[in-house]
C-alpha cells in the first residue's frame, strides 16, 4: 500500500473503527443512578476525546504545525484530567460539574450585560434561555458558586499530571503544544515568520507565504491518545473489551510493514 | 565588573558550532539545556546571569543588528586590500581620525572609537573630513581605500565613512549591480559571528589598537594566535582558534559596549534599513528554512 492509498484509508476507515471501540465501552461502562456524576463525567471526556481523534484523523486539513498542536493539547488535558478525576472519581467529578456548572452562570452574566447594554431584552434571547435551562436541569442556580481561578480542580496541570502519574506524559507534550493554542512566541517566531534570506537584511523575519506541508505524525499521535485513552479506562474501571484497536491496526502495524518493506 | 553588553560566548572545547555561514539555524546553545545552573525565584527560573547582574542598565546588544553594521566597513578592506596592507590603512585611518578629533576640541572626548562607523558621524565640520583625507593622501593611501570602498559606498552612500571613497582613480566607476552580488556573499558570512570573516575582522580592530598603542595588556596576559586566525583554513573547531577568536570578539564587544552607553547607533541604523531599499526579500522555501 502506498502512502496515498495509506492516507485515503485513514480518512475513511478511523473514524468507524475509533466509533466501533468507543461503542465497545460505552456498552459496559459502570453507570450508578443515584449517582450519575462520575459516569457522565468521565463517559463524557472519552466522547470528547474519541470526537477531538476522529476530527483530526479524519481531516488533512488539521495535519499542520499551524492548528495539530490546538487540537492534540485538549486531548493531552483529557487524558490528564482523566486521570487524575479517575484517582477519586466521586469527589473530582462533582468539582468538575460545579466548575462546569459556575462558569456557564458566568457565560450568562456576561451576555445578559451585554444585551442589556445593547437594548434589547436578555428574556428572548435564545442561547441565554438554553443555558439558563441546562444549569436549572442540574440545580437551582442560585446553588451554584462561581469559581473564578483558572483551574476546575483547584491545580494547574502540571500538578494534576503530577498526582495521577502521568507527568513525563505532560512535560513530552502539554508545554509545547501550549505554544500554538496561545500563539506565544516560540510557536508565531517558528512557524508564522521565517528567517529573510537576503544577507542585506540582517536575517529578519517574514511572514511565511507558503502552506507548511501536512504531517502523518499528527493523525498518528491524534490516533496514539485516544488508544492510551481508552488503555487508561480499561484498566481503571476493569473493562473486558474484545475490539481490535484501530490505531494498532492503521499505524502500527503499517509501520511493522514500511520497515519490513524497507 | 560586568560590561553593560551582554554577550554569550562559548566555552574553550564547546563543540557546539555553529555552521560556517548560518546564522540562524546553528546547534549552539549557550547554556545548560537542562537548566540546572538556573535558579527559581516565585514564578522565574533565572539564569546564572541574571543572578549576578542587578543592574537595570543592562541592555542586550546584537551582533547582526547593532555592531556588525558598524565596523563592516573594515571587512571590505580587508577583502579588497588583503589581510597585510588592510591593517596598515586601518591603523592610519584611525590615527587620521583621533588626530582629526584632537583638532577639535569639543569633540575630543567622544571621538576614541574609529572602528565604529557612527563615531565618524559625531564628526560633523568639514574640516574634520578635510584633515582626515589629508592624512591618508599624505601616507599615500588615500586610492586603495576609495577603491576598496568605493562600491560598498556606493550601495550605501549616507553611511558615515563615505567621504573616504571619494578619490576613486579616474574611470573607476562602481554600479550597484555588478558589486551587490558578491558583497552580499561577503555579508552573510559576517552575519554568523563565529565565522572566519567576523574573526579577522574582530583581530584587525585588535591589532590596529595595539599597534596604536592604545591598548593595555595586563601582565602575564595571553594574546590571541593571530596566525592562526589568518591561517589559510583555520580549524574553526578547535580549542586554539575559539581562545583566540573569543580574546578578540570580546575586546571589540568591550569597546562597543563602551561606546554604546555614550552614543547612538546611526550607522547601524541606516546600514540595515538601507538594505532594504537596495533589494526585496528573500523568501526560502519551507523545506529549507532550517538548513
Amino acid at each position: 500500500m502506498d502512502e496515498n492509498d495509506w492516507v485515503d484509508e485513514l480518512v475513511t476507515n478511523y473514524a468507524k473503527g475509533a466509533r466501533d471501540e468507543f461503542l465497545a465501552r460505552w456498552k459496559v461502562w459502570p453507570i450508578d443512578l443515584q449517582s450519575p456524576g462520575p459516569s457522565e463525567v468521565t463517559i463524557g471526556l472519552l466522547h470528547r476525546q474519541y470526537i477531538l481523534a476522529v476530527n483530526i484523523v479524519g481531516n488533512p486539513g488539521t495535519w499542520s504545525i499551524d492548528i495539530a498542536p490546538i487540537l492534540l493539547r485538549s486531548m493531552v488535558e483529557v487524558y490528564i484530567w482523566l486521570s487524575w478525576i479517575l484517582v477519586a472519581p466521586v469527589e473530582r467529578s462533582m468539582k468538575f460539574i460545579d466548575d462546569g456548572l459556575g462558569k456557564e452562570k458566568l457565560v450568562i452574566k456576561h451576555r445578559t450585560d451585554e444585551i442589556e447594554a445593547m437594548g434589547l431584552n436578555p428574556e428572548d434571547d435564545w442561547m441565554l434561555n438554553v443555558s439558563k435551562a441546562w444549569i436549572e436541569d442540574h440545580r437551582y442556580s442560585f446553588l451554584i458558586d462561581v469559581n473564578l481561578s483558572g483551574s476546575w480542580s483547584g491545580l494547574d496541570m502540571r500538578k494534576m499530571a503530577e498526582e495521577a502519574d502521568c507527568r513525563d506524559f505532560y512535560r513530552f507534550t502539554y508545554p509545547s503544544f501550549s505554544s500554538t493554542v496561545h500563539s506565544t512566541w516560540n510557536h508565531v517566531g517558528k512557524v508564522d515568520l521565517i528567517p529573510c534570506q537576503n544577507p542585506l537584511h540582517g536575517g529578519h523575519r517574514v511572514p511565511r507565504e507558503e502552506a507548511i506541508p501536512l504531517s502523518v505524525d499528527f493523525p498518528l499521535l491524534a490516533a496514539k491518545y485516544l488508544d492510551k485513552t481508552f488503555a487508561l479506562l480499561d484498566k481503571q474501571l476493569n473493562l473486558s473489551i474484545d475490539v481490535e484497536s484501530t490505531f494498532e491496526r492503521l499505524f502500527v502495524e503499517r509501520e511493522e510493514e514500511a520497515s519490513n518493506e524497507a | 565588573m560586568f560590561s553593560p553588553t551582554m554577550q554569550f560566548t562559548r566555552q574553550a572545547g564547546d563543540r557546539g558550532v555553529r555552521a560556517e555561514g548560518n546564522s540562524h539555524m546553528g546547534t549552539y546553545f549557550s547554556t545548560d539545556p537542562k537548566l540546572t545552573d538556573h535558579k527559581r525565584q516565585r514564578n522565574r527560573l533565572l539564569s546564572p546571569w541574571s543572578r549576578v547582574n542587578t543592574d537595570d542598565r543592562m541592555f542586550l546588544s546584537s551582533w547582526t543588528h547593532s555592531r556588525l553594521p558598524e565596523v563592516v566597513w573594515i571587512y571590505e578592506l580587508i577583502h579588497h586590500l588583503g589581510v597585510r596592507r588592510s591593517l596598515d590603512v586601518l591603523v592610519t585611518i584611525a590615527e587620521a581620525g583621533l588626530e582629526a578629533a584632537r583638532q577639535q576640541p569639543e569633540n575630543e572626548e567622544t571621538f576614541l572609537y574609529p572602528y565604529f562607523a557612527s563615531s565618524w558621524s559625531l564628526m560633523t565640520g568639514n574640516d574634520v573630513k578635510h584633515i582626515v583625507t589629508q592624512q591618508l593622501r599624505l601616507n599615500s593611501v588615500a586610492k586603495e581605500v576609495a577603491h576598496a570602498l568605493g562600491g560598498f559606498h556606493c550601495l550605501y552612500p549616507e553611511y558615515p565613512l563615505r567621504f573616504l571613497a571619494t578619490e576613486t582613480d579616474e574611470g573607476e566607476d562602481y554600479k550597484e549591480s555588478e558589486f551587490i552580488s558578491e558583497y552580499k556573499g561577503r555579508l552573510a558570512q559576517l552575519t554568523n559571528r563565529f565565522s572566519v570573516a567576523a574573526v579577522r575582522l574582530h583581530s584587525h580592530i585588535y591589532l590596529s589598537e595595539a599597534r596604536s598603542g592604545r591598548m593595555h595588556l595586563p601582565a602575564g596576559m595571553a594574546l590571541p594566535d593571530f596566525d592562526l586566525i589568518y591561517s589559510e583554513n583555520p580549524d574553526t573547531d578547535s580549542d586554539d582558534f575559539n581562545r583566540s577568536a573569543g580574546m578578540v570578539r570580546g575586546f571589540v564587544s568591550s569597546a562597543f559596549a563602551m561606546f554604546t552607553s555614550r552614543h547612538p547607533l546611526l550607522a547601524a541604523k541606516y546600514f540595515w534599513n538601507r538594505g532594504l531599499e537596495l533589494e526585496e526579500c528573500a523568501l526560502p522555501s519551507w523545506s529549507s528554512a532550517g538548513d
